[in-house]
This record gives structure tokens, C-alpha cells and sequence, in this order.
């Protein structure tokens, strides 16, 4: 068969050829798309006022970068209902200071969710949430109760304040097989230490199927066990009233040792002196478990001191980075020295 | 090595190693699915000229041991980039708006995915800090919105933010 009769397809929507190419071009959904999406979202804001092609183009890539910022008790929210369904798949519900929160929002609060919650249940897949008094509360019941199906990233804040509103109900939450990424960050969470890390751990075990990425800052240690695909753990310590446990993160990296790829641990504010050593066999505080057949990259932020054992297998195939705090400066570092406050150690990524 | 003729739409003929022009899609799903019987096949592209037609293989000639990139799943929300532009690009990319946009509309309609990006680049950097009065000024683009679906967007933009 002739190439000639098979290429030839795909005419020109536009036959005037007075239509300027630049013209054509702009018009041209497949290159709108691929110029908008490099576009930041204040500039994609103006790009959507330009005209009608634009304006719909932009919309769909708006919906994938921007988010919808709720804040559910301050006032109602009825007109956001009638955002096109795009608009809800990724959605922020905040409420920046719980403290701030008045007890007669808590009404315009569950207006809201009754507005909104049906609204988004389909349509959202990135969901950040913070919980915290009675602020997050039917949100969190909505999901233990496997509403929000669509979801495949979860991020949940935990503010300080009181969690009495937190009862049985949000501590069994039904499997869901979406879900890829789930942040849990716990402030000054002392008080409820106890309800909270098991409603964080209730909510790996829903995602552990699928999970890939998990992020936790605070000081909670759940069971891995399950979670066989996880391949990014990113821990920061935020210290409360207790130290950071390696020998608990030891037990966490164990649980996913055959399919992490990137471990990323923050030291946070508590800087002890001697805490990492990549022996990939030593037990001494953090412990790099081995073999770890799909890990390529650790990052340590804040870790005082690290120390690298020569023989360490890990170093061999390794291609080492040292860089400050801002993360932004990267020299060589001769790694069986002391390595300073921060570093990024990457590996040759496995076949 | 086996060639492909490539017909502009101007009529000029042009012989091309297909290890080249293997970046276009287009023109490697045809080459793959019939095979090619004989150096003399001529595919002709009826919307690529000339001129276009030498700058895209002069950049497919270049890049031509680039490795493939990885195509970016819809469903996942944008990450950030590789925003860089090498020098050899850089220079490539400078010429006229009007032959950039039909460099353009020529790596898209060949779905060259590193040749549309590097163009769509350099629009969006002229796109960037400009309202939109500024852009249809600079594109010569007639607003068709009505004040109503003006007012929609607005709306739309001032709910859907940057977090």
C-alpha cells in the first residue's frame, strides 16, 4: 500500500488561507494544551480571558492545576456549586486557625458540607483536609464511610485543639484501591496521640493496596506491613513531648523493603549528634535495611551527623550529593568523611 | 540504512534517514505498520513547507540519540518540569513568530513531542505576565466572549487558585 494514501488525511480545518498561521496555530487545541500547561496558574487566569477557545482549554488545564481553596466555615459557600465539575478534582477544605474558629461557624460549617459534600464525591481525586475541633469532622466521617471514591491523594492535617469530636466513627475507614499518595501531618498533636495515630493508621491500611507515597510529619510510627507498593516514604519529626524513635522507623522502612525507592528523612528541630549511619547492616538508630532491591535515593535534612561505613555496599554503586539546607548548593563530598547538615545521596536507579 | 522520501507541500521532494524522523509519530506508526517496500515511497505532508520542513529535520537530526521521553499521564496533576533549553536548542528556537508558530503546527501535526514542547516554550514565556488584553494585542486575537462569559471565568479563576 502507498504511504502517500494514508498520510494525506487530517485536512485543514480552516481552507482560508488568509488565516495567519500564528492564528492557526493559537487556535489549535493540541498546541493550546501543550502552551498552557506551561503556564503558571495567575498566567493561565489571563490566557482563559483571551477568548472562547482559550478560555475552554484553559479551563481543563486550570482544573488539573489549580486548586479550589474552601474555607468551610467562614461563609456559605452555595455558588461554588455551580463550578463546572472539573473544578472540584482537586480540592482544598481549610480553616487556617482552628483557634479562630467560633462555635456559631460551626452551623455555616455543616451547611456546607450538606452543599458540597454530594458535589464533590465523584469529581474529586486530590483531596487536603484539616481536621481539627469539630472543623474537618463530617469530612473525615465522610470518608471513613467510603464516600469520596475517586480519590487518589489524600493529605490530612491535624490541628491542635480538641479532638472530642472524633469518635468511633473515624476510626474504621473502608478500603480504597485509588488511592496513591497519602500525606498525614499532626501538629502539636500530644494531647491525642493515641485516637490519632490509630485513625492515621486505619486510614494506610484503607489505601495500602495501591499506596506509593506516603508522608507523615509528626511523631507516629504506623505498620507498613501492608503497604507493598510504597515506594517513597518521606518522614519528618515534629517534636512533641517524645523523642524520635529510629528504632520505630527502622521497623517501618523493614516493612517496605523490597519496594522503596526513595526514603526522605527530616530531623526537624531536634538535632542529635550521631544519628544516621549507612551500614545497610549495623542496628544503630536509623538502619538502612538490605537489601533493598528498587532504592535509589535518601535524603537526610537536618541530621547533624552522617556517617557512611566504607564497604557500605550502598555507597559503591553510588553516585553521592552534598548540598546545604536550601537544598539548592550540590558539591562532591568525599564520603568517608563527615558528611555536613544535609544530604542527598542518589543512587544509580536499579535495571 | 533505509530513507524516506518526504514531500513538502510546496512539491519539493526530500530524502530522509528514517533513524531521523523517527521522533514523529506520525510518520513512524506508517512506517511501522506498512514497512517500507522500496527508497523510492514518497509520503507527502501536505501541511509542512519547505523551509519548515529542513528546520524540522535539521532539530530531528540533532536530537536524533535522544532518549524517549516519558509521556506524561494525563490523570496525573502537573509536576515540575524540566524547564531548561540547551544552548543548541536556544539558538535553533530563534527566528521569526510566524515561522515559529508554522514550526509548530508542523511538530504537532508530525507529533514530535520535543519539538512542540520547545516551541510551546517560547510562547508560553511570551504568554507570561501579560493580560489578556496584552495577549490578543500581541496575537492579533479578537475577543469573542461575551460579558457573561467573561464574568463565568472570572468567577471560575477566582475560586480555582495556587495553593
Amino acid at each position: 500500500m502507498a504511504l502517500s494514501k494514508l498520510v494525506t488525511g487530517t485536512p485543514d480545518d480552516d481552507t482560508d488561507l488568509k488565516i495567519s498561521t500564528t492564528f492557526k496555530a493559537l487556535m489549535c487545541p493540541s498546541v493550546l494544551d501543550a502552551i498552557f500547561k506551561k503556564l503558571s496558574v495567575p498566567d493561565l487566569h489571563s490566557a482563559r480571558l483571551v477568548c472562547t477557545k482559550w478560555g475552554d482549554v484553559g479551563s481543563s488545564i486550570l482544573a488539573k492545576k489549580g486548586w479550589l481553596i474552601l474555607d468551610f466555615c467562614d461563609v456559605p459557600l452555595s455558588d461554588v456549586v455551580s463550578l463546572p465539575d472539573k473544578f472540584f478534582r482537586r480540592v482544598v477544605i481549610s480553616h487556617l486557625d482552628v483557634a479562630m474558629c467560633k462555635a456559631i461557624w460551626e452551623s455555616t460549617f455543616a451547611t456546607n458540607c450538606d452543599t458540597l459534600l454530594p458535589r464533590m464525591d465523584q469529581f474529586t481525586k486530590d483531596l487536603h483536609l484539616y481536621v481539627g475541633k469539630w472543623c474537618g469532622v463530617p469530612i473525615l466521617k465522610a470518608l471513613a464511610n467510603s464516600h469520596f471514591p475517586n480519590l487518589t491523594s489524600i493529605r490530612i492535617r491535624f490541628m491542635p485543639g480538641g479532638y472530642q469530636r472524633l469518635s468511633q466513627d473515624c476510626q474504621n475507614f473502608t478500603g480504597r484501591s485509588k488511592l496513591i499518595k497519602l500525606d498525614l501531618i499532626l501538629i502539636n498533636c500530644d494531647e491525642n496521640h493515641e485516637l490519632l495515630t490509630s485513625i492515621c493508621q486505619s486510614l494506610i491500611n484503607a489505601g495500602a493496596l495501591n499506596l506509593e507515597e506516603l508522608r507523615i510529619d509528626g511523631d507516629i510510627y504506623p505498620d507498613l506491613s501492608n503497604c507493598g507498593k510504597l515506594k517513597v516514604l518521606k518522614y519528618t519529626f515534629l517534636q512533641g513531648r517524645r523523642q524520635f524513635n529510629l528504632p520505630s522507623l527502622n521497623n517501618m522502612l523493614d516493612a517496605v523493603s523490597a519496594s522503596i525507592g526513595k526514603l526522605d528523612v527530616n530531623y526537624g528541630t531536634q538535632c542529635d549528634r550521631s544519628d544516621v549511619i549507612l551500614t545497610g547492616l549495623e542496628t544503630y538508630r536509623l538502619r538502612l535495611p538490605r537489601p533493598m532491591p528498587n532504592f535509589t535515593t535518601v535524603v537526610f535534612t537536618n541530621a547533624a551527623l552522617v556517617f557512611l561505613f566504607t564497604g557500605c555496599g550502598i555507597k559503591d554503586a553510588a553516585f553521592l550529593q552534598c548540598c546545604d539546607r536550601t537544598r539548592k548548593r550540590v558539591r562532591d563530598v568525599d564520603p568517608r568523611k563527615e558528611l555536613p547538615f544535609w544530604i542527598c545521596y542518589t543512587m544509580n536507579p536499579p535495571k | 540504512m533505509p530513507f524516506v522520501n518526504l514531500e513538502s507541500s510546496d512539491g519539493d521532494l526530500v530524502k530522509v534517514d528514517v533513524d531521523v524522523i523517527k521522533c514523529s509519530v506520525t510518520i513512524n506508526a506508517l512506517i511501522e505498520h506498512l514497512g517500507l517496500e522500496d527508497d523510492n515511497e514518497v509520503v507527502p505532508l501536505q501541511n509542512v513547507g519547505t523551509e519548515t520542513l529542513h528546520k524540522v529535520l535539521a532539530w530531528a537530526k540533532h536530537h536524533k540519540d535522544d532518549l524517549p521521553s516519558v509521556d506524561d499521564d494525563e490523570d496525573d496533576p502537573p509536576r515540575e518540569r524540566r524547564t531548561d533549553i540547551t544552548t543548541w536548542d536556544a539558538n535553533f528556537i530563534k527566528m521569526e513568530q510566524i515561522q515559529l508558530f508554522d514550526l509548530i503546527l508542523a511538530a504537532n501535526y508530525l507529533d514530535i513531542s520535543g519539538l512542540l514542547d520547545l516551541g510551546c516554550k517560547i510562547v508560553a514565556d511570551m504568554i507570561k505576565g501579560k493580560t489578556a488584553d496584552e495577549i490578543r494585542t500581541m496575537f492579533n486575537i479578537v475577543n469573542d466572549l461575551t460579558p457573561q462569559e467573561q464574568e463565568q471565568i472570572r468567577k471560575e479563576n477566582e475560586w480555582c487558585e495556587e495553593k
